[in-house]
């Protein structure tokens, strides 16, 4: 009796895991169907599809990919519902899609400090040891997965919550800094002939540009600051 | 359809020697551990896992039902639980009697609950982990390299049999996750469309890489070979649940089988998937994703297998009278 009862238990748990597992455009959004990458790898699919006698054109083959992957999100949704708890409180949710497409514009972290004299000096960029504020925190893999949102220029919220966290840190850490930057600068890759040729990766340009009054700050953490080192 | 239902209630009946398990026990819940040891060490608890009033980066909801009862993600409540799951990852690692598989609950639900609190700061392998977790709280990891078989026989290594599910679970687990990467792998810089330069520009993404790695433009063409074979390698990997079932019945006629059988596909897998994940770690800093991959490995090897190896024995060696093991590489289980 037990060997069955185990047996269904299991098959449970393997439907569930399997149905989670499977493809699916979760987190899909319109505007991804002008996302270069995107376009990149539906051209020879389209071109396939013509040669067998598809007549739409590009756009058309990408919103009605669109309009499917609505349709089998809808469709997964109620297949995974009875499954919901299982995979809440367990653990056990099945998310797979890493590297799927890899960032064609990545950016990074910079942040630069006023110590006072009016001048901004750099005190972290990411992979930059020599600016390496708070490196043993902002390095860690935790922080590198939220700030990789910023790479793709998202969540735009989060980026204001964490250089308002910079901001606490720097004014306890430089009591006599008066202003915070904080910034997320292009990192274009270029081709490997052209990296070669450069020695080096070049910088575009920044975006979500901020400052942050230090003094502000101190005076909202209550005078914290003044006795941090 | 009841023979069918029969054979199937006979393969999660099976029972073998506990070793894989218990590899895979210590593995998992030494690596669990460090995950949270790491983040003590680095300072990272507080601003990845409070609220925003408490030092945290973000205002967060704290809506999973343990920190929700709990009190919320204030100081009070993080704290012990980041301690809780140190010490439960210690005693699931060492084994210790009576405690480890509700020590493997406990830590997967509070690793549930802290992987919970700040979405964004997680990543793939946080869900390996809970996956991990959940079997092992079934699995009777501890009747070998453990304290309880150290104390119950005198012996750290004991032959008691034990129910193989759990580790058939593993590496249904291990083929979803390469098996789903691969498959949604969709961006064009995976295919020769692309270019193949898909690990040229991960490697070349600051979020992820551990310093910075132009010179990597001098080696482009054989990033181009690392993206085809980790497609290949991640795409292809559900191959192998086929292959250990044409291990278990290695007896029945056919020529693909056979084939498989006398090539082993698991060590190309493996020896392909150790040098992936050996790069990633090197080159990129992704968190225990690598370890808590590969801790999923030994799951695909047979108990019978396991011990030859680690007695420093031939697969082939024979085993001693009463061992309890077969002198076949596997016999009838997968």
């Amino acid at each position: 009796m037990w060997d069955h009862v185990r047996a269904l238990l299991i098959t449970v748990h393997l439907l569930a895991v399997v149905l989670s597992a499977l493809p699916a455009p979760v987190g899909m959004r319109a505007q991804d169907l002008e996302d270069p990458s995107f376009r990149e790898s539906l051209a020879p699919i389209h071109g396939a599809l013509q040669a067998a006698g598809y007549g739409g054109s590009e756009d058309d083959l990408a919103r009605q990919l669109f309009e499917a992957g609505e349709a089998l999100l809808e469709t997964r949704r109620t297949v995974l519902r009875p499954f919901d708890l299982y995979y809440r409180h367990l653990g056990t949710r099945q998310s797979w899609r890493m590297f799927g497409t890899v960032n064609d514009k990545p950016a990074r972290v910079e942040v630069f400090l006023d110590h006072g004299d009016g001048t901004w000096a750099p005190l972290y960029i990411a992979r930059e040891p020599e600016h390496a504020w708070r490196a043993h925190q902002l390095d860690q893999e935790r922080f590198r997965a939220f700030m990789n949102d910023y790479s793709w220029r998202r969540d735009k919220r989060s980026w204001d919550h964490f250089t308002a966290w910079l901001a606490r840190q720097a004014a306890r850490d430089f009591p006599e800094a008066s202003r915070l930057q904080a910034l997320v600068r292009y990192r274009p890759i270029p081709r490997p002939a052209k990296l070669r040729e450069l020695g080096e990766r070049p910088s575009g340009k920044a975006f979500w540009t901020v400052e942050h009054d230090l003094e502000e700050v101190r005076r909202e953490l209550g005078g914290a600051g003044s006795a941090a080192p | 359809m009841s023979s069918l239902w029969r054979r199937w209630v006979a393969l999660w009946a099976h029972r073998e020697p506990a070793t894989a398990l218990a590899i895979f026990r210590i593995a998992v819940a030494a690596i669990t551990t460090w995950t949270f040891v790491d983040m003590v060490r680095t300072d990272v608890v507080a601003p990845v896992w409070l609220h925003v009033d408490h030092g945290g980066v973000k205002p967060l909801l704290g809506r999973q039902w343990l920190i929700e009862a709990l009190g919320g993600p204030v100081p009070e409540v993080v704290w012990p639980l980041v301690w809780l799951a140190i010490a439960c990852g210690t005693v699931v690692t060492l084994g210790l009697p009576w405690l480890t598989n509700p020590a493997a609950l406990v830590l997967n639900q509070v690793c549930v609950a802290l992987f919970s609190l700040h979405h964004d700061a997680g990543g793939g392998h946080d869900r390996i982990i809970t996956n991990c977790l959940w079997l092992l709280v079934f699995a009777r990891s501890t009747a070998t390299l453990s304290v309880a078989a150290r104390l119950r026989t005198g012996s750290w290594w004991s032959d008691e049999r034990v129910p193989a599910w759990p580790r058939y679970l593993v590496v249904v687990q291990l083929a979803l996750i390469y098996g789903t990467t691969g498959w949604q792998k969709l961006g064009a810089e995976w295919f020769p469309w692309g270019g193949l330069d898909a690990v040229y520009r991960s490697l070349l993404l600051t979020s992820w890489a551990r310093w910075d790695l132009s010179w990597i433009a001098w080696l482009y063409p054989l990033t181009q070979v690392a993206t085809a074979v980790s497609w290949l390698f991640e795409s292809l990997f559900p191959v192998l649940l086929l292959a250990h079932w044409w291990r278990a019945t290695r007896t029945r006629p056919g020529r693909l089988r056979a084939w498989a059988n006398r090539v082993d596909l698991r060590v190309p897998f493996a020896l392909i998937g150790l040098g992936m994940h050996g790069i990633l770690w090197a080159t990129m800093n992704l968190g225990p994703f690598s370890f808590i991959t590969l801790a999923c490995y030994v799951c695909l090897w047979h108990p019978d297998e396991l011990r030859r190896w680690l007695r420093g024995r031939g697969p082939y060696a024979e085993t001693p009278p009463g061992s309890g093991y077969s002198a076949e590489p596997v016999s009838s289980s997968p």
